[in-house]
């Protein structure tokens, strides 16, 4: 009988709280998201599931005990977030690796004043690093740090790795909601960018035709990255971790010389640390973490971040587009909500809200530019957050 | 409020802009080294070279069977 006794007690269902209960039902909604509504699978499953492995009580998944003696106190979960996240930070940098190998940069160089597009989304991320510090206005709460502020507003860019490399360094207690967060952001572009852009637009300025872009040498799209990670690093050397594995990655998949590299980081790689990023991140979204005000605010700011991006980077492009006089070069503001660094799914929106005015318009080339210019935006502030905050 | 976590706030804003603002600059100025340096001879590969070759080859004899046919 004791040992009856001592199996019920020790049952996740006599331990399991409402809030938990709350929290798995969202992994299954992220899950059927994913499954029946194919929303963002690759990061809305393995999160989705992540969150309800972590939410399941007595399980220890996600524990980690250093100090432990014994090996086995810690849980796989606990042990990928701990190495891959909170102490060494080395997922980030081989995502951007993987992305690098990816990317193309031939329509940046190809039409240089996309860039300022992707610079101009970055605006979003600087109002709201101003609307976190304000936060300890509201009654009640005691505020944000300026660390834990800076680390809010980077999820304006959309751009997850770079929110988790940033949470790691300067402010780890948050790194399991803004990594959510951002993600689930990044999941969720589809939903909230194309009402803004149609908001902000004329149906004539969705109808602008781009020129097609030229072709880029080989050449030129080897040198660009080597130039811009020389250049970035001096400036910044702090967002080395995440800036040289890009350009890395670029270089392998422009050089041409070794497609194995190529296609290991590019496919492999980037597929596993995704894997491992996904279930580990889903798990930190803890019943206890989410139910306070600080997080229903990183929600809120997050989301005012995202939705400033989509603003200044349309009006940026809207702005160009008056000191352009020749109507060939004009620049359908459509592109520039893909100044958030959410690659590719951010471009891939430009060019649908695109397709629904006009068919035969072909945005994604052009969408590529501030999509990709945002990725190398948003690490470069991470990177002089780092720098003048720690 | 604090008014020196606001005076602290603004600091790393102006900073972080210039920064930026710097950045931008200097990556504008690596495409223009990269479309320069890309058409220099001395850069390019000789892959690049020979099909750049067999590319305006290819235009010249277009334009040659075109005078052919329409002889003015």
């Amino acid at each position: 009988m004791p040992e009856l006794i001592n199996i019920l007690e020790n049952m996740g269902l006599t331990h399991i709280s409402w809030q938990e209960s709350v929290m798995i039902s969202v992994g299954v909604l992220f899950v059927f998201l994913a499954i029946r509504k194919n929303v963002e699978p690759y990061e809305l499953l393995p999160i989705g599931l992540g969150i309800i492995v972590g939410n399941l009580p007595l399980t220890g998944i996600t524990l980690f005990s250093p100090s432990s003696d014994l090996a086995q106190d810690s849980g796989i979960i606990g042990v990928i977030f701990h190495y891959g996240l909170a102490h060494w930070n080395i997922l980030p940098p081989l995502i951007f690796l993987g992305l690098g190998a990816m990317t193309d940069f031939g329509p940046l160089i190809s039409n240089p004043k996309t860039l300022l597009l992707g610079a101009a989304a970055q605006i979003g991320i600087f109002i709201a690093f101003w609307a976190a510090i304000m936060s300890s206005l509201i009654p009640g709460f005691e505020g944000f740090s300026i660390a834990q502020s800076a680390v809010i507003s980077i999820i304006g860019g959309a751009d997850g790795p770079t929110t988790i490399f940033l949470s790691g360094r300067i402010a780890p207690e948050l790194l399991g909601i803004t990594a959510v967060v951002a993600y689930s952001y990044m999941a969720l572009v589809a939903i909230i960018q194309p009402p803004i852009m149609k908001l902000l637009t004329t149906r004539n300025e969705r109808l602008i035709r781009m020129k097609p872009a030229p072709e880029i040498s080989k050449t030129k799209k080897i040198i660009f990255p080597m130039a811009a990670m020389l250049i970035i690093i001096l400036i910044v050397p702090q967002s080395a971790p995440l800036i040289a594995m890009f350009m890395i990655g670029n270089i392998f998949k422009e050089s041409g010389v070794v497609p194995r590299l190529t296609s290991t980081v590019s496919n492999e790689l980037l597929n596993l640390v995704t894997t491992l990023l996904m279930i580990t991140i889903g798990a930190q979204l803890a019943a206890d973490k989410i139910f306070q005000l600080e997080t229903t605010l990183i929600l809120a700011l997050g989301l005012m971040a995202l939705v400033l991006g989509t603003v200044f980077g349309v009006l940026f492009a809207k702005l160009m587009n008056i000191f352009i006089r020749e109507k060939s070069n004009k620049i359908n503001p459509l592109i520039g909500s893909a100044g958030v660094s959410a690659v590719p799914m951010a471009a891939r929106i430009s060019h649908q809200v695109g397709q629904e005015e006009d068919s035969n318009n072909y945005l994604l080339p052009h969408a590529m530019a501030p999509n990709v210019a945002g990725v190398i935006g948003s690490a470069v502030v991470a990177g002089i957050f780092v720098s003048i905050i720690s | 409020m604090d008014s020196q976590v606001i005076i602290e706030a603004a600091s790393i804003s102006l900073t972080a802009i210039s920064i930026a603002f710097f950045v931008i600059t200097s990556l504008l100025v690596s495409i223009k080294l990269a479309n320069f340096l890309g058409s220099k001879s001395f850069f390019r590969s000789n892959r690049e070279k020979s099909h750049e070759a067999a590319k305006a080859a290819a235009i010249a004899v277009t334009v040659m069977k075109f005078k052919d046919k329409n002889p003015k």
